[in-house]
C-alpha cells in the first residue's frame, strides 16, 4: 500500500471498509495498515521499519521460498488431418486482448491487430480459396458447427491463412467486462473443449446470409493496383542486394525544382530524424501504443474507426504481395514523415502547422481551425482529426493517466505524430543547463523506447557519427514516396529476404 | 422607313418582349405583382415548404455546432465531404447571375434586361448559400474569423500561400459586388414601387430604399455610369471568383486536383450550372405571373445555347482529364482515372457523363431549345450532373490517393443530406421573398426595350 495521493474519488479502501464491517469508524487506511505492522513488528526501530517498507514497497525477508519445478511428459493431442468435409479449427489467444483479461483495456481493444489490422472484434479467419467456395465476402456471418455446438460470427478473409482451416481468437465475446470490453466481438469459447483446447478437425461451417460490420484501419493490404504496383515496401532478396546494393533508390528523388533558396537545416545544431529498419520490423505493435500513451491519444471507438477515424498517430500497415493463398507479408510503420517540403504547410490558411528549424512539421493546436485541408493534402495521411469530441476532460481518473507534457487535444483540431517534441525539449533544456549537446543515444522518442527489434532509429541527422546519420547513408535506405519531393526526414531501409531454399516453393 | 427591315427580324428570331406594349403597361404589369397582386396560395404553399427546409437546416447548424463535424460522413482519407462538394455547386450557380448582368450589359445584349434581375437576386442567394459552407465545414466554425488578416495583439495574420485564404477574398469581394450591383441596379425601379405604392408603410419602406431618386437627367447620368463602372469590376470576378474556387485544388497534391486545365473547366462548369438555374427558376416564374411577354421563347433559345456551349467546354474538360491521366504516364494519375471507372463510385461516374454530357446534347434541337417544359428538365438535369462533378472531384479523388493502405471510403450521413436540402431551401424562400417584395424583373430596362424608347434621328 503506497499511500501517496489523495483520493480521487471520495471512496473507501478495502482496510476501512473491512474495519467499518468491523464497527471501527473514522480510521484511515494508513492507520490501519501501520498497526497492523506495528503489532507484526518484533525488531526494535519500528519507524525505520515501517519507512522502508512503504518507500520499497514490500516488506524485506517476506518472499516465498523458490519453488523446484521438473518438467513432466502430457499426452500432447495427436493431430488428425482434416477430411475434404470437415475443416480444422484453430483456437487462438487474441493478439491484443489476450484470452479476455485486457478486454476492458481499452487501447488493447482500438489496437489494430497484426495481421488484419482488426478493431474491437474478433472474425473468425478464413484462407481466399475457402471463401470462393463458401461464396462469402469478409464481414458475411458463417456459422461454425463443431460436435453438435453451434455458433454465428461474421468472416475475415486473410491472405496467406491455411485452407481448410479457420482461425478464431478467444478473449473476445465478454459479458460483463466493463465499458470497453462488454459486448465486443464473439466468444468462442464455447466450441472449445478441454480435450482439444487448442485446434480440432470436425468442423462444419456454412454462410447464412448475414453481414456483420468490422472495423479495420487499414483501407487495402496490398501494394497492387489495376494500373501496376505501387513502390511502398521495397524489397530484394540477398543476391539482388549483393548485385545492387541500391536496389530501393533505383529512381532519384527530384532535385529541388523551386526558385527559393531551400532553407539550410546543416547549419543548426540539429536536425531530427528517423530511420524505420524494415527488415527488423516484426509487425508488433508495440510502437502504437507507447505512441498512444506518450501523446495522450485518445480511443474513438467501434463506431467511429468504422468511419475511418481512429486516432493513432503512428501507424504499421501490413502488405500481402504475390499469390494470395501463400502472399510475402510486410510491415511498414508509418509515423509522420516530417517532410522538409511538407505539403500540410502550404495549404493551411491560419499556418497551424509550420516548420521548426531543427525540421520539425508541428502542429499549433491552438491556432487550428479545422480545415482538414493539410490531411487531403498529406500523401502519407498520418494525420489524424479530433471530429468530435474523443477526449474524456472530466473523469478524474483520466487525468492521472495523461501526460502532462503533452496537450490534451479538443474537438475540432488536427494532430499528428510531433517525433515526441516534448522529449527533444525536455532533453534540449537539460543538455543546455549542463551546457553540452544532446547526445546521441540520450533522446528516444516513445516508438523508439519501446520496440523490441530496434526497428526504430531516432536522433540528429547533422551529426555524422549518430546511429540515425549512419543509417541514412545506407545503401537500402529509402524515402517512401519520395518522388512527390516531400523530402521525408523519415525513411526507411529496404528489406532485404534471404528465404531458406528447402523452404521456398 | 426601317419598318420592313424589323419585321424581318422579328420575324427569324423570337422578339425579347412581345409587341403591344406601352411605357405604361410595361410599368404596370410587373409593378402589379408587388404592389396589387393578392398573394396566392402557391406562392404561400412555395414559401411555406422552403421555410421548412430553412428551418431544418437551422436544426442541423444548430447539432453541428453542438457537436462538430463528426456528424457528417468526412473523415480521413476523405477530409472534404458535401460541404465543399455544395460549396463549389451553390457558388457556381451564382456566376451566371454576374455573367447575364455585368458581362452581357458590357457586351450590349439587351435581352439580358427581362432577366437580369432576378439572376443577380439568384446569385446573390447561391453565394449566401455558398458562403455558409466553408464556415460549417471547420472543425471549430467559432473562429472563422482567423481567416481574415485582422489586426491583433499577436501580429499574426493568415497563411497566404493558402488557396484557402484567396477564397476568403474572392467569395466576400463577390458577394460585396453582386450586392451592390444589384441594389444600384433596383433603385429607380424602387422609386417607381414608392410612388405607385397605396400604403403608407410600403411608401415609407421603397422610399428610404430609392435613397431619394427622383428621375432627374443627372439622377440618370450619374445611375448609368455608377452601373457601367460597377459591371466593369463584376466582369473579371466572372472568371476569377471560380478560378480561385478551383486552386482550393489545383494548388494541391493530390491526384485528380492538382491539374491546370481546373481554371477554365471550373468557370464553364459554374456558367454551366448557373444558366440551368436561370432557366429553372424563369420557367415556372414566367408561367405562374404570366410573364411569356417578358422572357420570351428568345431568352430560353440563348440560355440553351449558352449551356450547350459550355457544356461542351465541360466535356473537353473531362476528356482532358482522362487523356492527362494517360499521357502523363504518372501511376497515381492513372489509377485516379481507373477508380472512376471501375472503383466503387464508378455509378456516380457514369451518371455524372450522361447528365452532363449526353443528356444535354439534345439542346442541338431548336424545337427543343424552345420548349420549356422539356429546358426544365434539362435544367435540373444539368444541376445534378454538375453536383455529382463536384462530388466526383472531391470525394473520388481524396478516398484513393497515394498509399493503399489509407484508402478509405465517404458515406455522406442524413446530416450531411439535411444540411444540402436546407440550403436549397434557404436559396428558394429567399426566391419567394424576393418575388413577392421587390420587382423581380427590371422595369426601366424593360422600357428601354420598347420601340418608342428608340432615339430616332431627327
Amino acid at each position: 500500500m503506497q499511500p501517496l495521493i489523495e483520493p480521487l474519488y471520495s471512496g473507501r479502501s478495502t482496510h476501512e471498509f473491512v474495519s467499518l464491517l468491523a464497527g471501527q469508524t473514522e480510521s484511515r487506511g494508513y492507520d490501519l495498515v501501520r498497526a497492523y505492522w506495528q503489532k507484526q513488528h518484533s525488531g526494535p526501530d519500528f519507524e525505520a521499519f515501517w519507512r522502508k517498507s512503504v518507500h520499497d514497497g514490500w516488506i524485506e525477508g517476506t518472499a516465498y521460498p523458490a519453488k523446484r519445478v521438473t518438467l513432466k511428459a502430457t499426452n500432447s493431442q495427436s493431430h488428425t488431418a482434416p477430411d475434404g468435409n470437415s475443416l480444422e479449427i484453430n483456437f487462438r489467444r487474441d493478439p491484443s486482448v489476450y484470452d479476455g483479461r485486457f478486454s476492458n483495456n481499452a487501447w488493447l481493444q482500438e489496437l489494430p491487430k497484426p495481421l488484419t489490422k482488426m478493431t474491437w472484434d474478433n472474425p473468425v479467419m478464413i484462407g481466399p480459396a475457402m471463401a470462393e467456395r463458401l461464396h462469402v465476402k469478409s464481414e458475411d456471418i458463417v456459422e461454425l458447427q463443431l460436435q453438435g455446438r453451434k455458433m454465428e460470427a461474421p468472416v475475415w478473409i486473410q491472405a496467406g491463412h491455411p485452407d481448410n482451416a479457420v482461425t478464431v481468437f478467444l478473449g473476445y465475446g465478454r459479458r460483463r467486462a466493463g465499458r470497453a470490453g462488454t459486448g465486443a466481438g464473439f466468444d468462442f469459447y464455447p466450441l472449445r473443449m478441454s480435450a482439444a483446447p487448442w485446434f480440432t478437425s470436425g468442423l462444419q461451417i456454412r454462410a447464412t446470409g448475414g453481414t456483420y460490420k468490422l472495423a479495420t484501419t487499414q483501407g487495402e493490404q496490398t501494394m497492387d493496383t489495376p494500373v501496376g504496383a505501387r513502390p511502398l515496401v521495397r524489397e530484394a532478396s540477398l543476391e539482388e542486394y549483393k548485385q545492387h546494393p541500391k536496389f530501393a533508390t533505383e529512381e532519384e528523388p527530384p532535385s529541388p525544382l523551386t526558385l527559393f533558396p531551400a532553407f539550410d537545416y546543416k547549419k543548426e545544431p540539429y536536425a531530427w530524424g528517423m530511420a524505420i529498419d524494415l527488415n527488423a520490423c516484426v509487425g508488433c505493435n508495440n510502437c502504437i501504443v507507447a505512441c498512444q500513451s506518450e501523446n495522450n491519444i485518445p480511443v474513438v471507438g467501434k463506431e467511429q474507426v468504422v468511419r475511418g477515424r481512429h486516432m493513432h498517430w503512428l501507424r504499421v500497415d501490413a502488405y500481402y504481395q504475390g499469390d494470395r493463398a501463400n502472399p510475402r507479408a510486410f510491415f511498414q510503420p508509418v509515423p509522420c514523415m516530417q517532410c522538409e517540403n511538407a505539403p500540410c504547410e502550404v495549404v493551411c490558411p491560419v499556418g497551424a502547422t509550420v516548420h521548426s528549424t531543427e525540421g520539425l512539421n508541428d502542429m499549433v493546436y491552438n491556432r487550428c481551425v479545422g480545415t482538414r485541408y493539410c490531411s487531403n493534402n498529406c500523401p502519407y495521411k498520418v494525420r489524424r482529426f479530433n471530429f468530435l469530441l474523443y477526449q474524456d476532460w472530466d473523469t478524474p481518473q483520466y487525468k492521472l493517466m495523461r501526460n502532462p507534457d503533452v496537450t490534451v487535444r479538443s474537438r475540432g483540431v488536427m494532430e499528428k505524430c510531433t517525433y515526441c517534441v516534448q522529449r527533444i525539449t525536455q532533453h534540449r533544456i537539460d543538455a543546455e543547463r549542463a551546457d553540452r549537446k544532446i547526445a546521441d543515444g540520450e533522446l528516444q522518442t516513445a516508438c523508439q523506447q519501446s520496440c523490441p527489434a530496434n526497428a526504430i532509429i531516432f536522433g540528429n541527422i547533422n551529426d555524422p557519427n549518430s546511429r540515425v546519420a549512419k543509417l541514412k547513408a545506407h545503401a537500402r535506405n529509402y524515402g517512401l514516396l519520395d518522388d512527390l519531393n516531400t523530402r521525408p526526414r523519415t525513411t526507411y531501409l529496404a528489406e532485404v529476404r534471404n528465404p531458406n531454399p528447402e523452404l521456398k516453393e | 422607313m426601317d419598318e420592313p427591315l424589323e419585321e424581318v427580324e422579328v420575324g427569324q428570331r423570337a422578339p425579347v418582349i412581345e409587341p403591344g406594349y406601352t411605357f405604361t403597361t410595361v410599368t404596370d404589369k410587373i409593378s402589379s405583382i408587388v404592389l396589387t397582386r393578392p398573394t396566392s396560395m402557391g406562392w404561400l404553399v412555395g414559401f411555406g415548404i422552403s421555410f421548412l427546409l430553412t428551418m431544418m437546416l437551422l436544426y442541423a447548424i444548430g447539432y453541428l455546432f453542438l457537436r462538430g463535424v463528426g456528424i457528417w460522413g468526412v473523415n480521413i482519407p476523405v477530409g472534404w465531404g458535401f460541404a465543399i462538394v455544395n460549396f463549389v455547386w451553390w457558388i457556381g450557380i451564382g456566376h451566371a447571375g454576374t455573367l447575364i448582368s455585368a458581362i452581357l450589359l458590357l457586351l450590349r445584349q439587351s435581352w439580358r434586361n427581362s432577366i437580369n434581375r432576378f439572376a443577380e437576386a439568384m446569385t446573390l442567394f447561391a453565394v449566401a448559400a455558398a458562403g455558409l459552407f466553408p464556415i460549417l465545414h471547420l472543425g471549430r466554425p467559432w473562429l472563422a474569423y482567423w481567416l481574415f488578416p485582422y489586426p491583433n495583439t499577436m501580429n499574426y495574420w493568415p497563411q497566404f500561400r493558402s488557396p484557402l485564404v484567396w477564397d476568403v477574398f474572392a467569395v466576400s469581394t463577390y458577394f460585396t459586388i453582386s450586392l451592390v450591383f444589384w441594389f444600384i441596379g433596383l433603385i429607380p425601379d424602387l422609386a417607381t414601387l414608392r410612388d405607385r405604392a397605396d400604403s403608407r408603410a410600403a411608401q415609407i419602406i421603397y422610399g428610404i430604399l430609392a435613397m431619394g431618386w427622383r428621375g432627374s437627367a443627372r439622377h440618370w447620368h450619374r445611375y448609368e455610369t455608377a452601373y457601367l463602372l460597377l459591371a466593369g469590376l463584376a466582369t473579371p470576378l466572372v472568371l476569377s471568383v471560380h478560378t480561385v474556387v478551383s486552386f482550393d485544388f489545383a494548388i494541391s497534391i493530390v491526384p485528380g486536383w492538382h491539374t491546370t486545365i481546373f481554371p477554365p473547366y471550373f468557370v464553364a462548369g459554374a456558367i454551366y450550372s448557373g444558366f440551368a438555374m436561370v432557366l429553372m427558376l424563369a420557367i415556372p416564374i414566367r408561367k405562374f405571373y404570366g410573364l411569356e411577354d417578358f422572357i420570351t421563347e428568345r431568352h430560353l433559345q440563348n440560355s440553351a445555347k449558352v449551356m450547350l456551349a459550355t457544356g461542351l467546354i465541360v466535356a473537353y474538360g473531362y476528356a482532358i482529364e482522362a487523356f492527362m491521366g494517360w499521357y502523363s504516364g504518372n501511376t497515381y494519375d492513372q489509377f485516379l482515372f481507373w477508380n472512376r471507372l471501375h472503383g466503387p463510385y464508378h455509378a456516380w461516374y457514369l451518371l455524372l457523363l450522361v447528365c452532363n454530357i449526353v443528356i444535354p446534347q439534345v439542346l442541338w434541337i431548336g424545337k427543343l431549345r424552345s420548349s420549356p417544359f422539356f429546358l426544365f428538365l434539362i435544367s435540373l438535369d444539368i444541376l445534378i450532373g454538375m453536383w455529382l462533378e463536384r462530388f466526383i472531384i472531391v470525394v473520388v479523388s481524396l478516398h484513393r490517393d497515394f498509399l493503399n493502405s489509407s484508402w478509405g471510403m465517404y458515406y455522406p450521413t442524413r446530416w450531411d443530406w439535411m444540411t444540402y436540402f436546407g440550403t436549397i431551401g434557404m436559396f428558394l424562400a429567399a426566391m419567394f421573398l424576393f418575388v413577392r417584395i421587390l420587382p423581380m424583373i427590371s422595369i426601366f430596362e424593360m422600357r428601354t426595350l420598347l420601340p418608342q424608347a428608340e432615339v430616332k434621328p431627327e
